[in-house]
C-alpha cells in the first residue's frame, strides 16, 4: 500500500468547474490517512551495535573495505559503516563484551592498525527509515541511507488532494449522510455509503445500512451488491431509496426498485440524481466521449488506472466509458468507497475482495477494523490493499453514530 | 453425523466447480435438520462477497420467515460446517451472530479468519467457538484441481514448471478464492 504511483488524482480528465456548479463551501474537517502503525510512530526502532573509533584517519578507507569483506552486517545496509571518526564493527548481542568483538574480527583477519580497539555500545536505527520524518531522526543517531517514496510523503503532508478534490469528497460525503439518515429512520444502523468511478467521477452506487430488517446488510454490503446490480449482477433486491447506475450506451439509467413519485424525499433525490447526469453529459460531450475506438481498460490496479487516466486526458479529455460494464469492469476495481462511519470487520474485508482503490470514512466505530480495532487495510499478507482516509465532515457523521451508539445501550 | 454434513458440504463445492466457482461448500444445521446449503456464487452474482456461508445466511432468513422463527435465536443455536476455513468476512459475520458452533476442513492460507491470518475472535465479545480439519485433505483436493483446471474467470498467471502444486493455490490471483 502507499507504494510508488504515477502521477493520480488531481489531474483528473473531467474539469472541477461543472462539478461544483452549486458553489459548494468547504466546511471546517480534516481528512486524515489510516496508515501502518510503523510509519505513522513518532519512535524509530534501534537496535546496539559495537562502534570504534578511527584513531589514524588514514586507515578509513582501507578499514571499512576491510570489515565490509571481513564482517558484513547485511541487516545494516540502510547505515553508512563510519560515521565522523567512527565505525560499526558488529551487531552487539547481549552477553557480547568489545573484547570478543575486536578478537573476532582480528581472527577473520581484520588489520586493526589505526583502530581504537576500544569499543562501545551505541544504539542505531534498526529499520531503513519509511518516511523523511524518520530520516531525521534516524540521522540524529547515525548516517542512514533514504529512499524517499514521493506519494506516501503527499499523503503524510496532506499534499495529496486540492481544494477541489476535497469538495468532491465532501459533496460524496453528504451523499452519505442523507442515506445515513434514511437507514436511521428506516431502523437501520444510520450508515450511508456510496461508491465511485474515481476516474469519470461517476457515481455508481448508493446504498445505506438496513440491517433492522437483516443483520448483514451494512452500508457496505449493500452498496458492494448495488454495484454488482450495476453490473448485471447482484444478489439482493435493491432496497428502499438504494441507487445505482447502469451504463446503457452513452446514456446513464438510473435503477431503483420501490421508488414511488409520492415519497416526497424520493422525488427530491431523483431531481438530485438527473441533475447529476445532466452534468456527466455535459461534460463528456463537451470533451468528445466517444474519441478513439479503443475500450481503456480499467482493469488491474491502481498503476494502470492513474496511466489510462493521464493518457486519456492527453489525448481526448475523458475516458472511453465502456457501454458494456459486464466485461470491461471487475467488481469494485478502481472504485473509491465513502461511507459515514468506519466500517466493521467484515465490511472492511468484503472491500478487500471487492477490490476498491480507497475507502474515505466520516468517523470512527466502536467496531471499526480501519483505524479502531485493527487497520485491515495494513495486513501484509492480504492479496489486495486499498488506501484509507477518515475524518471528511467528521462531526456531522459523529452525531449520527452517536446517536446510534446510544439508542443501542439503551435497548441492551 | 459430523462428516455426513461435512460430506454434503463437499458435495456443494464440488457443484461450485461444475459452476465454475471457487469450490467451496457450507451447511447450516439447526435441532439436527439442514435448514441451508450454499456454495459460491461470486461469479454469479459479479458480487465478491458472495460465498458460500454468506448465501447459506441468506437463506437462514429465508427459512426463519417461511418457518416463523426467530432469526436471531435460530443463528445462535445453529451449527455450522463449510469445507475452507471462513475469511476474515465470513469469519467476521458468523461470530457477530454467534452461531453455535463452527466445523471446517482446510486452512485457507489467503484470507483464513480463524487462525491462518486473522483471528477474527478476538474482536467480537462472544465469539462462536471454530474447529478446522475435518475432511481436511478433501477440501483441498478440490480446491488444487479447480486451480489446476481451468476457471474461465480467473487470469492465468504463468507458473514455473517446478512450482509445487500448493503453491498454486496461493499464486493464482482471483477475487473468488475464498
Amino acid at each position: 500500500m502507499y507504494g510508488k504511483r504515477r502521477k493520480t488524482d488531481s489531474s483528473s480528465p473531467v474539469s472541477d468547474g461543472t462539478q461544483h456548479e452549486e458553489h459548494e463551501v468547504l466546511e471546517n474537517w480534516h481528512l486524515r490517512p489510516v496508515l501502518d502503525d510503523d510509519v505513522m510512530s513518532d519512535y524509530i526502532q534501534l537496535l546496539d551495535v559495537y562502534v570504534d573509533r578511527v584513531t589514524d584517519p588514514k586507515h578509513t578507507s582501507r578499514l571499512i573495505r576491510e570489515l565490509n569483506a571481513v564482517w558484513p552486517i547485511p541487516s545494516l545496509q540502510h547505515l553508512k559503516r563510519v560515521s565522523k571518526s567512527e565505525v560499526i564493527l558488529d551487531l552487539a548481542a547481549e552477553e557480547g563484551t568489545p573484547e570478543i568483538c575486536i578478537q573476532k574480527l582480528k581472527d577473520r583477519g581484520l588489520d586493526t592498525a589505526g583502530l581504537g580497539c576500544a569499543p562501545r555500545r551505541l544504539q542505531v536505527p534498526a529499520m531503513p527509515p519509511k518516511t523523511r520524518r524518520h530520516y531525521q531522526e534516524a540521522i540524529k543517531l547515525w548516517p542512514c541511507n533514504f529512499h524517499e517514496n514521493k506519494y506516501l510523503e503527499k499523503v503524510l503532508s496532506g499534499r495529496l488532494f486540492n481544494n477541489a478534490d476535497k469538495l468532491e469528497q465532501q459533496k460524496y460525503m453528504k451523499k452519505c449522510l442523507e442515506a445515513a439518515r434514511h437507514s436511521f429512520e428506516s431502523g437501520g444502523a444510520g450508515v450511508g455509503a456510496l461508491v465511485v468511478d474515481p476516474a469519470q467521477k461517476r457515481i455508481i452506487a448508493i446504498g445505506c445500512d438496513d440491517r433492522g430488517k437483516y443483520p448483514l446488510k451494512h452500508a457496505i454490503m449493500v452498496v458492494i451488491d448495488l454495484v454488482s446490480h450495476s453490473q448485471g449482477g447482484g444478489a439482493w433486491n435493491v432496497g428502499d431509496k438504494q441507487y445505482f447506475y447502469e451504463g446503457e450506451g452513452s446514456r446513464e439509467r438510473k435503477a431503483h426498485v420501490q421508488d414511488t413519485v409520492s415519497d416526497p424525499v424520493t422525488v427530491t433525490r431523483i431531481e438530485g440524481v438527473s441533475r447529476f447526469e445532466s452534468v456527466q453529459k455535459q461534460s463528456s460531450g463537451s470533451a468528445g466521449l466517444e474519441c478513439g475506438s479503443g475500450k481503456h481498460s480499467i482493469i488491474g490496479g491502481f498503476d494502470t488506472q492513474a496511466k489510462d487516466v493521464s493518457e486519456s486526458s492527453d489525448s481526448c479529455g475523458v475516458i472511453y466509458s465502456d457501454p458494456v460494464p459486464r466485461t470491461s469492469q471487475y467488481i469494485c476495481t478502481g472504485y473509491d468507497v465513502y461511507v459515514s462511519r468506519e466500517p466493521c470487520t467484515m465490511c472492511a474485508m468484503a472491500l478487500v475482495h471487492s477490490r476498491v482503490r480507497r475507502v474515505f470514512y466520516g468517523c470512527a466505530s466502536p467496531q471499526g477494523a480501519l483505524g479502531t480495532n485493527i487497520k485491515l487495510n495494513t495486513l501484509k499478507c492480504l492479496n489486495h490493499h486499498y488506501e484509507v482516509f477518515a475524518g471528511i465532515l467528521e462531526e456531522e457523521c459523529k452525531c449520527i453514530e452517536t446517536t446510534w451508539q446510544n439508542n443501542l445501550a439503551i435497548q441492551v | 453425523m459430523e462428516k455426513e454434513w461435512m460430506n454434503e458440504a463437499l458435495d456443494l463445492a464440488t457443484e461450485a466447480v461444475e459452476a465454475g466457482e471457487v469450490p467451496v461448500g457450507c451447511v447450516f444445521v439447526y435441532n439436527g435438520e439442514v435448514i441451508a446449503k450454499g456454495r459460491n456464487t461470486v461469479n454469479e452474482t459479479r458480487n465478491a462477497t458472495r460465498h458460500a456461508e454468506l448465501n447459506c445466511l441468506d437463506q437462514t432468513a429465508e427459512w426463519c420467515k417461511e418457518n416463523g422463527q426467530n432469526f436471531a435465536t435460530v443463528v445462535a443455536a445453529m451449527k455450522v460446517w463449510v469445507t475452507v476455513e471462513p475469511c476474515i468476512m465470513c469469519a467476521s459475520a458468523l461470530h457477530s451472530l454467534n452461531v453455535a458452533a463452527v466445523t471446517y476442513g482446510c486452512k485457507n492460507d489467503r484470507f483464513g479468519g480463524h487462525t491462518s491470518v486473522l483471528n477474527t475472535a478476538v474482536l467480537y465479545p462472544e465469539p462462536s467457538p471454530m474447529v478446522g480439519g475435518l475432511e481436511s485433505d478433501r477440501a483441498m483436493q478440490l480446491l488444487k484441481d479447480f486451480y489446476k483446471g481451468t476457471n474461465s474467470n480467473a487470469p492465468h498467471p504463468k507458473v514455473k514448471k517446478d512450482t509445487a502444486i500448493t503453491r498454486l493455490t496461493i499464486k493464482q490471483d482471483s477475487v473468488t478464492q475464498e
